[in-house]
């Protein structure tokens, strides 16, 4: 069986990213499909607003396609989205964007795996306000870093990548951002 | 290895993999670890939301409108002329060719395939029985 | 001003007709009403209009157009609550991150090639091993009972099946 996949899936967002270079859509398609979810997802949990996130998203898939044309495979690509999707986020926090919207921290679809009671479902929604409020207290920087670190299951290599700064860097916002959230979720475990 | 945990240690190499081994004979870093683990798991409570649809189309929307911007700047002096040429070409195709696809198109139907070949397999890994 | 004018009766008197042009017939089932607990891009290809659909799917090489056809025809004869499983399901399969999808597609093709009576087995250890922590889960994996029963390549298969789809804990 063979398990060099993570490297095949590697060149292969290069590879369709390239494609669109060339004048095909369709192979953005595929990339948007890939990756429209964990994108959309990040940026709710780096500005805790649904709405603002998908408006920063459309801005991340627009503005990658419209650099297509000087696109060229040197990082990994998930690297090259997760740089323009933090920087629009780092941006949107600055204005106070998520603010505007009106409803920050906002709830949303659950979709637990079975249908829990009422009880249960408030527990719930209990704990999971806690965890949304940990991490939108966390400072940007760290939230961005526990955010693919933790959800996006990115190595400290690619994090560093994405935020501009070193591997030991990334490894210190990560401890101390850690630290913050036990200290403030230790009453869930 | 000195305890990361010490005063002035350097602690975020407890994210590094070795730290184990130094755990294993640690009380300290071992405690801390075993936190580590819990929060992660407590993070694991924010499931993210099912992305609403519509997204996708506004945003080929946006490109195609985009794209047409970018066209057009250079030609704006000379639309009159254009419009009335694209007209009679435009004719021409509808009455004798297949009529242009718009580049939404191209991109949908592979992320369909995509989306029923997925369904496909998690139907077939017996995953979406309702319990 | 006159050129405009009749430029436009030109188009018009051309495009009437592919207008009036009666729906014809798609392979795919019709439009209904109840299109709810469609995943999005399903929603799109159930939406469109049976030109629409057919120019859509003639973009696909024959082999490729029949497997679509069939599998949404298959998906669409579910009943609403198992079309609503489906669409949570991969919810949850379309919020992992890439890579672990693309690990997920490349695992099950090696599933899809294995015979009937195997899948049948797996697919039955699969939802097991699901529901067990994951502690318990790799005790069980490394115990003879699971290895008396599966090979080497299934044992694999199983193993990262189980830690992709493993269920979500509750608190
Ligand atoms: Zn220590």
């Amino acid at each position: 069986m063979d398990m060099g996949v993570a490297s095949y899936a590697i060149e292969y967002d290069a590879e369709l990213m390239l494609r669109v270079k060339d004048g095909d859509p369709a192979s953005f398609g595929v990339l948007l499909s890939k990756y429209r979810g964990p994108v959309i997802h990040y940026l709710h949990r780096m500005v805790q607003n649904r709405d603002v996130a998908e408006e920063l998203a459309q801005e991340v898939f627009l503005r990658v396609y419209k650099a297509r044309a000087t696109y060229e495979p040197a990082a990994k690509f998930t690297t090259w989205l997760f740089r323009i999707a933090t920087h629009l986020a780092l941006n949107a926090l600055r204005d106070g964007k998520p603010e505007r919207g009106g409803q920050s921290l906002d709830g949303g679809v659950e979709h637990a795996d079975g249908r829990p009671s009422a009880e249960q479902q408030l527990i719930r929604e209990s704990r999971l306000d806690m965890v949304r409020r940990a991490v939108a207290a966390l400072p940007e920087k760290q939230r961005a870093a526990v955010l693919m670190h933790k959800y996006q299951e990115m190595e400290y290599s690619q994090i560093a990548k994405v935020l501009g700064c070193s591997e030991s860097a990334v490894k210190s916002l990560l401890f101390r951002a850690y630290e913050t959230l036990r200290a403030r979720l230790a009453h869930l475990a | 290895m000195e305890c990361p945990l010490e005063m002035g240690g350097r602690p975020e190499i407890l994210l590094e993999p070795g730290a184990e081994r130094h755990a294993a004979e640690c009380a300290r870093c071992r405690d801390w670890l075993r936190n580590l683990e819990t929060t992660r798991q407590a993070l694991d409570l924010w499931q993210p939301e099912p992305v609403r649809p519509g997204f996708d189309r506004a945003l080929w929307q946006r490109i195609e409108a985009e794209e047409a911007r970018r066209w057009w700047r250079p030609w704006r002096p000379l639309a009159p002329a254009l419009a009335a040429a694209a007209v009679l070409v435009g004719a021409v195709i509808l009455s004798s060719g297949p009529e242009p696809r718009p580049l939404a198109e191209f991109a949908e139907i592979e992320q369909i395939e995509q989306t029923l070949s997925d369904v496909q397999m998690l139907r077939d890994l017996g995953l979406t029985q309702p319990l | 001003m006159r050129t405009w004018f009749s430029l436009l009766i030109l188009i018009l008197w051309l495009v009437a007709p592919l207008a009036a042009q009666p729906r014809g017939k798609g392979i795919l089932p019709p439009r209904e009403k109840n299109a709810q607990a469609l995943p999005p891009a399903l929603e799109r290809l159930y939406n469109m209009s049976p030109e629409e659909r057919k120019r859509a799917l003639d973009r696909l090489p024959p082999r490729r157009r029949r497997v679509v056809e069939r599998q949404f025809q298959e998906y669409m004869k579910l009943s609403p609550e198992e079309r609503q499983a489906v669409r949570e399901r991969y919810e949850f399969f379309q919020a992992m991150p890439p890579e672990r999808r693309e690990r997920a597609r490349e695992v099950y093709r090696h599933f899809s090639a294995l015979p009937p009576e195997r899948r049948q087995v797996i697919r039955e250890e699969l939802a097991t091993l699901r529901h067990l922590r994951p502690v318990e889960r790799r005790e069980y994996l490394r115990s003879e009972s699971f290895a008396g029963k599966f090979d080497e390549q299934e044992r694999r298969m199983l193993f990262e099946l189980a830690e992709i789809f493993a269920r979500p804990r509750r608190p």
